[in-house]
Parts: C-alpha cells; structure tokens; sequence
C-alpha cells in the first residue's frame, strides 16, 4: 500500500510555478496583460484582444479567451462588441460601467487575484481586464462542439425517453432538472483534479435525501486528491465501499429518466463533467437488476419480464458451472435419454469438459469483446463468422460437443438479459469460478461457490445499506419493487432506508371500474 | 493483505483436494439399462447386462464425427457368472473396456429358473449398492431372462427402452409391476409376498418380406417381448402366475386401474356383447372385525363408457343403461373375487391384506402378523362395486340395424 501512495504522492501546479509576485490583480493592465501570456507560454489557443476606448495612447481594455472554449458569436457580439465603444470615463468607472450596464450577459463576475481568472478563462469564459483597477470582469461565453442528445447505445430501451446523457455536464444537468422541475433538487459543484479541475455536481432533492448519505458522499468526495479526473469510473473506484469485490456498488446510467427516478428515491448523484455516465448511491443489488421499461410497461408484463430476467441472471451464472458437474460427476441425475445423447455427442471430443467449456467459454467471451472493439460494420461480421462458422466447426472436428455449444450459446444469451453491463462482467468472473469449482468438486462446489457468493453479496453495503436490502435484511414493506414490481398505484411509499419524506402519493389511486 | 493470502492459500487448495468423489467422463461409461438375472446349471449366478453404445444411437455421434465405429451395434449384451451378483458382474468387467454404471439400470428382468429357486436372498446387493435405483422395474421372465435381452427391439432402438416404455405407459390392468423398494418393502413385512409383472418372449406376427434380412436363423429375433399377467413370489420364490382376468383382480384391489377393457352380456339379450371400456376405477380396502371374525371390504368407485354394443339395443333409454351398469359391476366384483380366491388357494398374500389389517388393528397385529399364514385362508370378502356409464358414443342404436 505504501507503495502506492508514494507513486501517487500529491502535485498541484501553483501558480507560483509561473514567477507572479503577487496573485492579485495589478491595476496596471500591461502587468496584467504580461502576467497572462507568461502563464499561458506556448500555449497557441489564446487569445488577447486588446481594445481602445478612445483615441489617446494605448489600449485600456482586454479581452481573454481561449479559442474552441468559447462560442464565437457570444464572444463578438455580446462582449467584444460592447466593449468597443467610445467613451470618456476610465477606471473603476468604466469598469462599474461594462459591468452593470454594457455587458448583455446573464453571468458577469467580478474578479479579484489570478486564480480565479485562469479558472474562468480555462472554463471557457472570457476575461476582461480594465486599465486602472486591480479586477477583472467574466463573462459566460462557454461553447465548443458537443455530441447531441441521442439514445445511449449500452442502455436501450423499447418503451420509455430515449434521450441519454452527454459529455457536458450543464447540459446533463438541464436534462435532469428538466424532469425534477421542483427548487428542491440541488446540485452542488465542486471541482476535483489539480490538472483537470473537473467539475463535479452531487444532485439530491433536499427533503427526501438522507442526510446522512449526503454528508458520507460529500465526504468521500472530498477526500479525492488527484491530479486528473477523465471519467466517473475513477470516482467510483475513489469511493465504493468494496473495492475488492466483483459486485459494483455503485450505479451508474447514461439516461436521466433512471437518475431522477433514483433521486426521488433518496439517491444522491454525482455527475461529473466530460462524461455522459451518471452515478447514484446508495447502490443495491435490484437497482442492477432492473430496468427503467419495468416501470413503464404495464406492472403485469414487467413482473413477467423481471423473472426471466432473474432466471436468466442465474442461467447464465450457473449452467456451464452445473453441465460440468453433472456430466462429470453426477450422471445419474439426467434422464436416460439425455446421458445417451450426450454420451454419443461426446464420443470422440478429446478434452474432458471443463477444458471443453473453458474454450467454448473463451472463445465466446473474446468474440464478444472483439465485437465492442471492432467497427461497428465488420463486428457484425465478425459475430457471425464466430458464432456459426466457428461453432459449426468445432463440433464436425469433434473437438467440442454439440451439447456443449448449446450450453454456451444458452449462458450467453441469458448473460444479455441483465440490463445493467457492469453487473453482467461480474456475472461473467463469477461464471468461471463456478465452472472451475464444478470441474474440480463437482456438484458439491458449485454449490460451496454459490453459497460464498451469496455470503459474499450479504456482507457488501453500498454507503451503509445493505447491498440486497430489503430481502435480507428483510424488509417486507420495502418488496414492493424487487423480484416484481407493486402496480404504481400501490407504491405508496419511497424505500424506507433513504427517505426521510416517505409518502409518495394519495393512498387510493387504484382505478375503479365504473359502474353503469 | 493476510485476509487476501488466505484466500489464495484456501483457494489453490481447491485443486489438490477431492470434493465429489470419482470423476468419470461421461462418454467413458459403460451405461447399462437392463439387467437380467439367471441361474446355471451347476447352481451359480449369472448376470447379463444390455450395455448401451450411445455413438451408435445418438444422431451427431455416428453421423457427423463418427466415422469409422459408426457401423457398430446399438446395444451390446454381457455376461458372467458368479456366486453372488457382484461377483458376476466384475467377471463382466474383464471383457469390458468401460467402467460399469448401473444408475441408469431401470429393468431387472429374473429368470424363471432362480425365480422358482428363490432369489430373495440376492436383491440384498440390489438395495445395498448405492447407484442402483430403488425404482428399478424387477420383472419375472418365462424362462431365461438373458433370452429376453436377446429378442430385438422393434419400435425403439434398444430393447431395454421398449421394455421401459411399455410398462411406463400401460394402458391397461393387463399386468401391474413393482419395483425395488415395493418388492424390499415386502420382504420387510412378515408375509413377504409380492406380485410382479411376467416378461415372455413371445412369436411375432408375420412381417413384411425384408429382401436381404431373410436370411437369419436366430430364433430370438422372430420374437416379440409381451408383458403380461403377474407372477406371484412369497418367501422368496416364484410359486405361481396370475392369469389375464386374476391381474385385473389384483389391479382392481390394489387400486393400479389405468384403463380396463371388458365385455360384459346384456341381460335378456343372448349372445350379446357389449364392449365397457373404464377410464377410471379408484379402490378402497379396508379391515374389520366382526363377531370374532376378520372381514376385508373392498369397495370400488368406476365410471366407464360404453364401446361396442353387439346387439339390438338403445341405449337412449335410462333402463337399459341401468341394467348395463349392473352387469359390470357384477363383472368386476368377479374379477376380485376370483383374485382373492386364488390367493386364499395359494395362502399366499400378495394383495398385502395384513398391511391394511396392522393400519386399521395395530395392536391386534402384533398378536395376528405370526399366524398369518393360518388365518389368510379364513378370512371373508365383502365386495361392493358401483359403476356408472359415462359415455355411450354418437350413435344411440347399434350400426347393425
């Protein structure tokens, strides 16, 4: 561990890396001005306009901005243009002037030391320095290019918004706000990263929220100290309860129908700038396990739905683990037909079928992966060259069976039911233990690996509620949404474990049939 | 980090320890689905197994990979001989290039000869080892069982699975089998009787001409298997067989009624013939004492329909239907009786009437179980049968008139 913590000891480029005497703000604007292009030395994206307000000597104005931060034609016409104006005061004057009255900006700032003013103009803003005042002005000009709105690839969805987050983070936030129209729901910012100062906003709706999680999600955060923030994945591995486990226990989704959703139910999220995925927390096993089409398809096919997707979640983590055992220990288990026709299949496969399932199993996983890295048009190809060309073969060279191929094809499609990818990479590790497990001690392994597994599951907590609340600890009332789902018109409450406003809505919504 | 080490440690201990005992690649066992028991000659046991090929029976083994031993047989029969069956069967192994397993053994066929000697003694090994199913079907054969395994299949693939299909889907009370633990659990109780189906081969019905199959002298394989009737064991050994009409007896108390077909008269008409088919026959037997004397009274509950009527008769009239009804329950209640009058003839109880006697008399039993023997042949019968058509068919009068 020390190791580690040497490796990653702390660096933060002060400004004083830069020989700036004093970080406040001269009155002199060509100090200033120096000051800026010192710092930003070879760096080609910015730009200094400087402007004359009247006919004497030299300029007293100064625009900063970084060129593809801002957009252009904010910049021109909202504050470059009204800076160019012809005038007679100087100053303070002039500079209480452009703030209060010339700039048509929703978002001016005053300035007061360099700081300040590199965070803004590395924001995308553009600073204005005045001629005889130790401050400096900003103004909202953010713009660059981003990726519209679209519907998220990893989590589609048939019935339900199909609009997904982007990588800007104000954009992300107007999506979710744009579903919680209430001053209750909160975002408060703060920036993590010596290099990237990476916004980061934990959105709560204040009144539900506990505020216990509150205060253990701000404080973890704040105890991040590093030097670069690209993606919410290093946040999670900052502040998840089990970093050693394969289960996450923290979610994370791309669609800002789920966060709102988690937000009403007393989740805290954390959206981080520069990625489209959001997390909430407290995590629970069933947020992985549920999809948002289960509570926008009618309660009765949405029940269907989640128990084929909990057995399909169980098919796929334990069937190759089972067929192993089975054909290698307990035969006497199948039917009598089904021994002689996996007997036969298997007359002339060379390998023992752990080995047989662990290459099946192999090849399946690297053709899956290989189909995420590959352009899209020849991944297509690819899948299919794999899984018929491939499978086709192996079994006429008698170097796996057909029986095994169904079970591999069986475990990988059952391994796409579960909604939530990173949930289905835990299931896909645990897979293999199970299959290693079930080669070795047969039946009697599977059974040990599945029962440390689910020890295992009982021991996690997400931010102090227990990773499979409410089933153990059982919370009767809270099952409402677990293995099915209650009509809506019956879930009357939020989860107990996070909500200090529980009720939810009126008690008598059940639809009556009319009568007449 | 020491929690850590301890998994690991725990973990490749995984691979050097045993958990489920004695792996065994599927394709490496010797399956066997039939088993067949007979004695020799100079007193000994042999045991024949049907050994079931599965890369000549299953479609991909033989087909796509199978190449070179996809010509071989489908089944393959194996004897040895022996002083006890165990003995016998790893005589078999000597000529076995497969390890033996018996879990998916679901017949045991015991020739007539052991049979009659009495083999009771040798089932011990069958409830004793372990991966023998208690649900093994034990079958008597006329004669040697291992002739059995040799008639080929006719419909299925092995002969074993034709046996298998044809009891599992009985349609009649032609015949009721047992199994291991019924038969165990007979010879736990004190009158150690028990009934069980007859295997025979018997001659097939003329084929159609086959060109260059012809050519066989095998008597075995102009025959067919036929279960039918019961063949009655106490103490061990074969002392009788039931007919046809018995085994409907047996079937009826013994409340083992899938389909029943008979033939009764109609009263007043001769030679008429009315076919009953009884699509349900549910039976109650229970024990009385009365007056010093031990009365059983069977009661049985059948619903029926009608098909076939030989005769000129209408069947839309109640009365008519009525008197039908009475003729079957008059049939059946025969069956029983004669049944019963058999097993008081042989003194031999295998419809397990002192079972019933110790649920109703449990301290009476105790004084009773010893002198069964003696009191089986007194006992008295009470038979009441109720039957109701159901069903008469779409044409109200016979097709005749």
């Amino acid at each position: 561990m020390r190791f580690w913590q040497r490796l990653f000891a702390k660096r933060s480029p002060e400004l004083h890396d830069y020989n700036i005497d004093d970080q406040n703000i001269c009155t002199d604007i060509r100090k200033n001005i120096k000051a800026i292009s010192t710092i930003f030395k070879n760096c080609s994206d910015l730009n200094i306009r400087e402007i004359k307000t009247d006919d004497r000597g030299s300029s007293n104005v100064a625009v900063i901005s970084i060129d593809g931060l801002t957009d252009k034609p904010t910049l021109y016409d909202g504050v470059l243009k009204s800076t160019m104006i012809e005038t007679d005061v100087y100053g303070a004057q002039l500079f209480e002037e452009l703030k209060d009255r010339i700039l048509p900006n929703s978002k001016v700032n005053e300035l007061k030391n360099f700081s300040e003013v590199l965070h803004h103009i590395l924001s995308g803003d553009a600073v204005i320095f005045v001629n005889g005042i130790n401050k400096a002005l900003s103004c909202d000009t953010k713009g660059w290019e981003t990726r519209a709105v679209e519907e998220p690839d990893s989590e589609a969805t048939v019935r339900g918004p199909r609009e997904g987050f982007i990588e800007t983070l104000r954009v992300n936030t107007s999506l979710i706000r744009r579903k919680i129209k209430s001053p209750k729901l909160k975002m408060e910012s703060l920036f993590i990263g010596d290099y990237s100062h990476t916004e980061i906003n934990i959105a709560y709706i204040d009144g539900i929220v506990d505020p216990d999680i509150l205060k253990e999600v701000k404080s973890r955060l704040s105890g991040i100290d590093t030097d670069c923030i690209l993606e919410s994945g290093y946040i999670e591995e900052f502040i998840e309860d089990a970093p050693f486990s394969p289960f996450p226990t923290i979610f994370h989704s791309e669609k800002p129908d789920k966060i709102a959703a988690n937000l009403l139910e007393g989740s805290v999220a954390i959206i981080t700038d520069g990625t489209p995925f959001v997390l909430t927390v407290p995590a629970t096993f069933w947020n992985f396990m549920n999809a948002s089409d289960d509570y926008y398809e009618r309660y009765s096919v949405a029940n269907i739905i989640r128990i084929l997707r909990l057995l399909g979640f169980i098919l796929s983590l334990l069937l190759p683990g089972l067929y192993i055992a089975i054909t290698t220990y307990h035969q006497e288990f199948l039917p009598t037909a089904m021994l002689i026709s996996i007997a036969g299949s298997r007359v002339n496969v060379p390998f023992p079928p752990l080995v047989e399932a662990l290459l099946m199993e192999f090849t399946f996983e690297a053709l899956r992966e290989a189909g995420i890295r590959l352009p899209k048009q020849i991944g297509q190809a690819i899948s299919i060259v794999g899984a018929l060309v491939l499978g086709q073969a192996a079994v006429s060279a008698s170097l796996v069976s057909p029986a095994m191929v169904i079970v591999v094809a069986i475990t990988g499609i059952s391994s796409f039911v579960t909604p939530s990818y990173n949930l289905a990479i835990t299931n896909r590790i645990l897979r293999f233990l199970l299959m290693v497990l079930g080669g070795v001690l047969g039946l009697l392994g599977v059974v040990l690996g599945f029962l440390c597994i689910l020890i295992h599951m009982e021991s996690l907590r997400s931010f102090g509620i227990p990773y499979l609340y409410p089933v153990t600890p059982l919370v009767v009332k809270d099952l409402k949404d677990t293995f099915l789902r209650a009509p809506w018109w019956y879930m009357h409450t939020r989860p107990s474990y996070t909500t200090s406003n529980k009720k939810r809505m009126a008690d008598d919504l059940k639809p009556k049939t009319p009568r007449g | 980090m020491k929690r850590l080490m301890c998994f690991v440690l725990i973990f490749s201990l995984l691979f050097t320890i045993t958990g489920c005992w004695d792996a065994r690649d599927i394709e490496d066992i010797a399956l066997s689905s039939a088993m067949a028991i007979d004695k020799t000659p100079d007193g000994k046991i042999k045991v024949t197994l049907q050994i079931i090929n599965p890369a000549n029976i299953s479609p991909t083994g033989g087909g796509v990979g199978g190449g070179g031993i996809g010509q071989g047989s489908k089944y393959w029969n194996v004897s040895g001989t022996g002083n006890t069956i165990s003995q016998a069967i790893s005589k078999i192994s000597n000529s076995m290039p497969k390890t033996f397993y018996l879990a998916q053994n679901n017949i045991i066929i015991i020739g007539e000869s052991l049979a009659k000697s009495g083999f009771g003694k040798l089932l011990d090994s069958t409830v004793r080892e372990p991966t023998i199913r208690l649900t093994n079907y034990v079958l008597i054969s006329k004669g040697y069982a291992y002739d059995i395994l040799a008639i080929p299949p006719n419909i299925e693939e092995v002969l074993s699975s034709e046996i298998l299909e044809s009891i599992t889907t009985l349609a009649f009370a032609n015949t009721v089998p047992s199994q291991i633990k019924d038969i165990a659990a007979c010879f736990i109780g004190p009158s150690s009787c028990f009934a069980t189906t007859k295997i025979e081969g018997v001659a097939k019905s003329p084929q159609p001409e086959q060109g260059n199959q012809s050519g066989k002298n095998d008597p075995e394989s102009d025959k067919q298997i036929n279960l039918q009737g019961l063949a009655i064991v106490k103490k061990g050994k074969l002392i009788d067989y039931l007919t046809q009409n018995e085994s409907y007896g047996y079937a009826l108390i013994k409340n083992k009624v899938p389909r029943l077909d008979i033939t009764v008269t109609y009263p007043g008409i001769k030679n008429s013939q009315i076919g009953i088919h009884i699509i349900r026959a549910i039976s109650n037997t229970s024990a009385e004492i009365k007056d010093g004397k031990l009365i059983y009274n069977v009661k049985v509950n059948a619903e029926g329909d009608i098909t076939e009527i030989a005769c000129d008769l209408n069947v839309l009239n109640p009365q008519n239907i009525d008197k039908i009804n009475k003729a079957v329950e008059k049939k059946l209640s025969d069956y029983i009786h004669i049944t019963f009058n058999k097993a008081q003839n042989l003194d031999a109880d295998f419809l397990e009437f002192l079972n019933i006697f110790r649920k109703s008399y449990p301290k009476e039993y105790k004084i009773y179980k010893n002198r069964w023997d003696e009191l089986f042949p007194t006992i008295q019968l009470n038979v009441k049968v109720e039957y109701n058509t159901r069903r008469h068919g779409v044409n109200s009068r016979s097709i005749q008139e």
